[in-house]
């Protein structure tokens, strides 16, 4: 058997796998794809919590830059894969590329360092609460950096000044209203001036004015910096306010429907059904 | 069938947790021997843990004595060997009522507090925040309970041990009509340095059982409030299950050691 290459004897369904790796392989090293940096790479991610299949083999690609939003029915794994992606959880099969690293690879130092440059506002804020707003905020930098006090303070109150809450410094989060702790959120998640920031339904439980003042806020901000978005919402509008690219989870699957104009024409039905908010359609047969 | 079945589930699923709760045991040492913790927020741990039990810790210890005070009295009275009573009552108090008496109450009250404040912080999510934020739970938040709990409990320990003695001195006066001097007299004598070491051993023992299990508890608590309810409940049960079987454990090893030394 020396001398004969291994390859002669595995399937075609194999070889293409293997062909499909060593291209990805190549693509990450390189760290483009596209023509722009490859950010984060779901390639054939499955997740599983006891007999239900959450996400079933998806491949997803999000770009420098770019802000992508996750839409889909309620339990349909747009917050898993925030959790994924912020290391949080996880996936059964398949792997998850940030910045080109595997980070099934990766050892657990390198995973902090990595994480460090992701910012995450949960769906339910989890703010530190028996820290003060000012503290909330503080905090990141206290633990992940060698800055002096005075300038962490300098940082937070800044951040804190940006999402207009430099009055209520001192107040504790369950002080504050559902929208300033939103806000705080925000602030506390961009403490570190990420490259990734991850919104869990940053609009959730808000009004039709404050959450739309959210969403300027947050593209504000985008703009000010050049960090890539990845936004999980069901509300529309938002939606199509925030996002480059739209990408809508059911069923297990990932289907990028792309931007505003792209996403109203998708010619799938269940993407139809759930945009235009309809009672009736496969969605409903699927529950 | 059916019950052999469940008693069996019970048995693997109580060695689960067993072996869980001893590698998050291990995690904690690997990161306490480094040394990598604030020392700030240990000393705020040392303080919240003191200032919250230390008026019930001091009312255990001092019943405490006065309860083993009473029943050596009965017991001493018939041999005439009252000069006795501090000596006896102390001793016992010690070695084994009061670390054991003094633990119950500690557990529930700081290990239910603590198995409370991490639930919460776990299903509110807090938690997954920190992880988050670049930082590394473990050493932020429970690292810093471990260590407090551990010194604050067993100097809460030690101290109510030492009112035990008090106790059994205002037992002495009321009950036996002996002084305050004639109780003290013999307690060199029976107190020795091993019945010392062997309830401070016992003391250390239990403390770093407590701090285990209710940061443990909390540290994996799942599911909303009831969630954070079923885990100080289980902090609650697991911690003076353990404490129980950690005083037998305890008292046999102290006196092997105790053997060793005195037969050479």
């Amino acid at each position: 058997m020396q001398g004969v290459d291994p390859g002669l004897f595995l399937s075609k369904k194999c070889l293409r796998e293997r062909l499909h790796d060593r291209k990805n392989r190549i693509l990450d090293n390189l760290g483009i794809f596209g023509g722009m940096k490859k950010v984060i790479r779901f390639d054939r991610v499955s997740k599983v919590f006891g007999n239900e299949k959450v996400l079933n083999s998806i491949d997803l690609e999000i770009k420098s830059g770019e802000s992508v939003v996750l839409i889909g029915p309620s339990g349909s794994g747009k917050s898993l894969i925030l959790k994924l992606i912020s290391g949080l959880l996880n996936p059964t099969s398949g792997s998850i590329y940030i910045n080109g690293k595997d980070l099934e690879t990766l050892s657990h130092d390198e995973r902090i360092l990595l994480f460090r440059s992701m910012g995450m506002l949960f769906q339910k804020n989890a703010l530190f609460d028996s820290l003060t707003v000012k503290d909330n905020v503080c905090f990141p930098l206290r633990e992940t950096t060698d800055k002096s006090q005075f300038e962490i303070e300098e940082i937070a109150e800044y951040f804190l000044k940006e999402v207009g809450l430099d009055h209520v410094l001192d107040h504790f989060p369950d002080e504050i209203s559902g929208g300033m702790q939103k806000r705080l959120g925000i602030a506390r998640a961009l403490a570190l001036a990420p490259e990734i920031i991850l919104y869990d339904d940053p609009t959730a439980g808000l009004d039709p004015i404050t959450s739309r003042k959210i969403v300027d806020l947050i593209l504000n901000l985008k703009d000010s910096g050049s960090s890539t978005l990845v936004t999980v919402t069901n509300e529309m509008n938002r939606a199509y306010q925030l996002a480059d690219k739209i990408v809508m989870i059911v069923d297990g699957e990932a289907i990028v429907t792309g931007n505003e104009s792209e996403t109203k024409s998708f010619q799938d039905k269940r993407v139809q059904q759930f945009i235009k908010g309809q009672v009736d359609g496969p969605l409903t047969d699927l529950q | 069938m059916t019950y052999v079945s469940h008693l069996g589930l019970q048995l693997v699923s109580f060695f689960d947790e067993l072996g869980r709760t001893v590698l998050f045991l291990k995690d904690i040492l690997k990161l306490g021997i480094k040394l990598d913790v604030s020392r700030k927020s240990v000393f705020e741990q040392i303080w919240r843990v003191t200032v919250q039990s230390l008026p019930t810790t001091a009312l255990a210890g001092f019943f405490v004595g006065a309860i083993m005070a009473v029943q050596f009295t009965l017991q001493v009275k018939e041999f005439g060997a009252l000069g006795f009573l501090g000596g006896l009552a102390t001793s016992g108090t010690f070695r084994e009522v009061g670390p054991l008496l003094i633990a119950f109450m500690l557990s529930g009250k700081v290990g239910a507090f603590t198995a409370a404040e991490l639930g919460t912080m776990q299903v509110t999510e807090q938690i997954d925040a920190i992880r988050c934020l670049g930082a590394n739970p473990m050493k932020e938040i429970i690292l810093p309970r471990f260590i407090g709990i551990v010194i604050a409990s067993f100097f809460l320990l030690a101290f109510g041990l030492m009112l035990s003695v008090g106790g059994g001195v205002l037992v002495g006066i009321v009950f036996s009509n002996i002084s305050p001097e004639e109780y003290v007299r013999h307690i060199p004598t029976v107190v020795t340095f091993p019945s010392i070491a062997g309830g401070l051993y016992k003391c250390f023992v239990f403390a770093t059982l407590l701090a285990t299990i209710c940061t443990y508890k909390g540290y994996t608590t799942r599911g909303g409030a009831k969630g954070v309810g079923r885990s100080v409940v289980s902090t609650s049960v697991a911690t003076m299950v353990g404490i129980v079987i950690a005083d037998w454990l305890t008292s046999l090893t102290a006196e092997a050691v105790l053997m060793f030394f005195i037969r050479g």
